[in-house]
């Protein structure tokens, strides 16, 4: 009686969410997979097998995107995480109140969207460089939205200045939770502090460091808004990371039945990472402890 | 002891150092925003010769700041709220229910979540233009549907510590199960209910490409979208578009000081959980 | 599972634009050009203050986003009866649901060469909105002051020897260079790469519409043009905007040319009313020979009315989109307000605003433009390829001959597609 009950009670409860999960993200998705294999222009859709993925091996512009996404995504992973961490321990020093204000400060830039610190960024690039490039005489400074190289590094300085607090955040959880006696011990021992940051601390942050990959890795992989506001892919398309490739295709170009199998594409690369990566942290930790 | 303190005062030195550097992004569009159209492209880095305030009416106007504004309010509030009631439900009912339907449930969440948003986007908007979605509900019931796994994987990890014994006794009391959820279990999960609350406001409200998609109508757009069509604009005219950035950034920072509390901690749960 | 969800959504979903009760007729005007929402705005209320059983109202939606706007005004099921369409491509994406308007009177007013391209299989299906064209504008003071006589330049030698003799004034003019030709900005590349193109499709938008291919055959001039101004451009080139060149170079007298139409009239008048009218001019470009110099004029947006409304909505916005062009009110809101050239015949030239628009209005008449062609590429070509192609020349990534093959490839595929 009750369990029947309660049943009822499930499905009502789970309803209004499985609702929304599965006709936002599920039936799309299938659909999508089966628009990937055809001609689809918006309009009309022909069946056309294999022939989508097959033309995605000799699109350079693709392959063009996805390398720009991949190098993107290893240098931010890098540079987020070494200054995250280096932020993390700058604010759990014991220096009063000001850490605080450390802490809000470093924070703050995750809290804008990326579409606005793209244009707040496109005027720093482009007016206050080049200010600085004639202040200073250094050629540097000049013209760095309007150079491949450079757009490249503009788009990690943002997300780099943009994510490093969040993961900031999450590293500070964890050095907060490693217990004040087992430093106390290890000085005890004679342990000067680089030593009890790679003895003590860095193991114990094992956790961390996968939770923070996997975190700065998927965002920056998915980086659109950004890449939109800041450079829009240029110059030439040597900035135009997946996520807007596939957007250009589908409402550039409308080949939506293309894009939708770089769609899928996209989406097995973003699979296979998330585990890859999830599988050798966990394996790292385990060996570190 | 004084080797203590030399220590104590260079890490407040390259704290306050990264700090100004870190923040300096701001203060340029903050002094921008306050520059005449000729001095922005003389000094665009320092503090303004000669102040004007002139700025801030015209972007606000070209902009329809107020229009733009109230829709991301109304369309964050809505969704936010839809967000918290229906996962925190679902959570609920995953919690106590067979586990074997829950798992699958679970599991399902774990994999779509993983999914990107462009992998989605075309048959999304094809389908709710199909079914005459492409508008205001459409983008709240999409939210819902986007940001409802991460939601339910955090109430229901909170929800896992809450003992069984407490739903049990309550229905010795008479009480059904939606009485049970309202009035005991959710209160309890109020520290989890702040944490998704800021974290899916943040997304919402932040959020550009899919409501680039799904709204196309002047007068409903929100602010990222206004900023965009302001920024699209073939005449950029630097002074005017940083005052506008800076209206558009001004609430949230604004909610930022008062409430930083909560959004750090809440953002540290969402990331660490 | 997958239709009763559907259907669940569906009952769900409450109408939020609600059209028409009652008696009224409701006409719905897409526009995707949010500078004139103004002034067409205007002319909805005039116009539904007159009549009194319609309404117009007007829907805009931004420049680049303007296309994906109006489908999905149409996926959605609540399609506008009157819809502004960016070329030959857009009029046939929607010709299923595109009314004949061969009848209307205003279609009897137009010129034969715009009226071209709003055919689809020998059906017109829409009008041209209206007439802009573009080439180098010049800086009438400058070449005054430099003792240059525009009218004088009756070969691409003489072009090249006054950019020469512009280059070794500057000082003197106290210009930054001869140049400031935009090139981060897609329309701009796209805009001149119509100079080149339309001698290959016979000065046809309709053959530039059918073509499979590209074969550049005025390639090598396109080159001699690209690599002239980008001698004398301010550089870094990639790193000029449209609104340095036109706001910031241009405006201040810094440079004596660039590459623009007349949509740059009212920017360039909200910020120094007199420079139109006292230091604008046009000069063609020698696109097809040496000998023969053409501005390109046309009509980049056209006004289709949808079929697949009730008859009296149609009615209703057949009858606006003449009223819009033979009344005098709506005659005027075009020229004064919108400053627009208009697409008809019969105005008197004099009467259009400024001097550039009288000029290329002029050459209109007389039949002696190149055709915008650049409307005419397939779906995304410019943004995707001729684009970041021509950047990578522009700034040396690439030789020319990759540029030919690498667009000319991008064509053909993307026009197969």
């Amino acid at each position: 009686m009750k369990n029947r009950h309660g049943k009822l009670s499930y499905g009502l409860f789970l309803f209004p969410s499985l609702l929304a999960i599965v006709t936002v993200i599920l039936i799309p998705l299938l659909y999508g997979i089966y628009t990937s294999f055809t001609n689809s222009d918006g309009f009309n859709m022909d069946f056309i097998g294999f022939e989508n993925y097959i033309r995605l091996f000799s699109d350079t512009q693709f392959m063009t995107s996805l390398w720009v996404t991949i190098r993107f995504s290893l240098v931010a992973v890098i540079l987020v995480n070494a200054i995250g961490l280096g932020f993390a321990l700058l604010v759990t020093q014991k220096v009063g109140r000001i850490r605080n204000f450390f802490r809000t400060t470093f924070f703050m830039p995750n809290l804008i969207g990326g579409l606005i610190l793209g244009f707040v960024w496109q005027f720093i690039f482009i007016q206050a460089f080049e200010r600085i490039g004639t202040l200073t005489g250094i050629d540097l400074f000049s013209g760095w939205l309007s150079n491949p190289n450079t757009a490249f590094w503009a788009l990690v300085i943002v997300f780099v200045w943009q994510m490093s607090g969040y993961i900031m955040l999450v590293y500070i959880a964890f050095l907060s939770k490693i217990p004040q006696e087992l430093i106390e011990s290890a000085q005890l021992d004679g342990a000067n502090s680089r030593k009890i940051f790679r003895h003590v601390k860095l193991p114990l942050l094992a956790p961390a460091f996968t939770i923070s990959l996997f975190l700065t890795l998927a965002n920056a992989f998915k980086v659109y808004d950004l890449n939109l506001a800041l450079t829009s892919g240029g110059p030439f398309r040597s900035s135009e990371m997946v996520a807007m490739n596939i957007y250009n295709t589908a409402f550039l170009q409308y080949q939506q039945g293309y894009a939708q199998a770089k769609g899928v594409i996209f989406l097995v690369i973003v699979v296979l990472i998330s585990i890859t990566q999830v599988y050798f942290t966990r394996r790292k930790e385990v060996d570190l402890t | 002891m004084s080797h203590h303190k030399t220590y104590k005062t260079l890490v407040i030195i390259l704290g306050i150092v990264l700090s100004l550097v870190w923040l300096y992004p701001f203060v340029i569009v903050l002094f921008g925003a306050l520059k005449s159209r000729s001095e922005i492209f003389t000094n665009p880095l320092f503090f303004p010769q000669e102040l004007t305030l002139e700025n801030f009416p015209e972007a606000y106007e070209s902009m329809n700041f107020t229009q733009a504004f109230l829709n991301s309010v109304g369309i964050t509030a809505v969704s936010v709220l839809l967000i918290v009631v229906f996962s925190s439900m679902a959570a609920y009912a995953l919690s106590r229910m067979d586990s074997k339907i829950s798992t699958i449930i679970y599991y399902l969440c774990a994999v779509l979540m993983l999914v990107p948003f462009q992998s989605v986007m075309i048959p999304l908007v094809s389908l709710f233009g199909r079914i005459h979605l492409l508008n205001r509900t459409g983008l709240i019931f999409m939210n819902l549907g986007f940001q409802s796994c991460m939601s339910i994987f955090l109430f229901y990890g909170a929800l896992r510590t809450v003992p069984i014994s407490l739903d049990e006794a309550a229905y010795m009391d008479g009480g059904n199960f939606f009485q049970i959820f309202w009035k005991i279990i959710f209160p309890i999960l109020k520290p989890t209910t702040v944490t998704v609350i800021i974290l899916t406001a943040i997304r919402v409200w932040n959020d550009y490409l899919l409501p680039s998609l799904v709204i196309n109508q002047e007068g409903m757009y929100t602010l990222p979208l206004q900023m965009y069509y302001f920024f699209g604009e073939y005449t950029i005219q630097w002074e005017l578009a940083l005052a506008g950035l800076l209206l558009a950034m001004i609430p949230v920072i604004i909610l930022y000081i008062f409430l930083q509390k909560y959004i750090i901690e809440g953002v540290t749960e969402g990331a660490t959980k | 599972m997958i239709p009763i969800l559907f259907m669940v959504l569906v009952a769900c979903s409450n109408n939020e634009n609600e059209t028409g009760d009652g008696e009224e007729v409701v006409v719905e005007f897409f526009n995707q050009k949010p500078e004139i929402t103004r002034q067409l705005e205007e002319l909805a209320q005039t116009y539904s203050e007159q009549n009194e059983n319609v309404r117009v109202t007007i829907t805009t939606v931004g420049d680049s986003e303007g296309a994906a706007g109006l489908q999905a005004k149409f996926t959605s099921g609540n399609p506008p009866a009157l819809m502004m369409l960016g070329g030959t491509s857009e009029i046939e994406r929607y010709s299923d649901t595109l009314e004949n308007v061969s009848d209307l009177a205003v279609t009897e007013t137009m010129m034969d060469d715009l009226l071209e391209g709003g055919y689809i299989d020998e059906q017109l299906l829409a009008v041209p909105l209206n007439i802009e064209g573009f080439g180098w504008m010049y800086n009438r003071e400058i070449f005054e002051q430099a003792g240059i006589d525009p009218e004088a330049i009756e070969t691409y030698e003489d072009f090249v020897a006054v950019v020469e003799d512009l280059d070794q004034q500057k000082e003197t003019l106290g210009i930054q260079e001869v140049f400031a030709f935009s090139g981060a900005d897609q329309g701009s590349v796209n805009q001149i790469s119509a100079h080149f193109t339309s001698p290959e499709y016979h000065r046809s938008t309709l053959d530039a519409y059918e073509a499979k291919e590209l074969k550049w055959e005025y390639g090598d001039r396109f080159k001699k043009y690209t690599d002239l101004f980008n001698e004398y451009n301010v550089q870094p080139v990639l790193s000029v905007s449209y609104s340095r060149a036109v706001e910031e170079l241009f405006v201040n007298d810094e440079v004596a040319m660039i590459h623009q139409g007349n949509w740059i009239v009212p920017t360039l008048n909200g910020i120094d009313p007199e420079f139109v009218e006292n230091k604008l001019g046009i000069l063609p470009i020698f696109g097809e020979n040496d000998e023969e110099a053409r501005i390109v004029a046309g009509a980049p947006w056209y006004i289709g009315v949808n079929s697949d409304l009730e008859a009296p909505v149609i009615e209703a916005a057949r009858d606006f989109l003449d009223w819009m062009y033979l009344s005098d009110e709506g005659q005027r809101v075009i020229v004064e307000e919108m400053q627009f050239i208009p697409p008809q015949e019969g105005y008197v030239v004099e009467n259009i605003t400024d001097p550039v628009s009288q000029e290329i209005y002029q050459e209109m008449l007389n039949e002696n433009n190149s055709a915008m062609t650049h409307n005419q590429y397939p779906d995304g070509w410019f943004q995707l390829v001729l684009f970041p192609e021509y950047q990578r020349y522009l700034d040396g990534y690439s030789t020319w001959e990759e540029f030919l093959n690498n667009t000319a490839e991008g064509f053909e595929e993307m026009r197969a597609y």
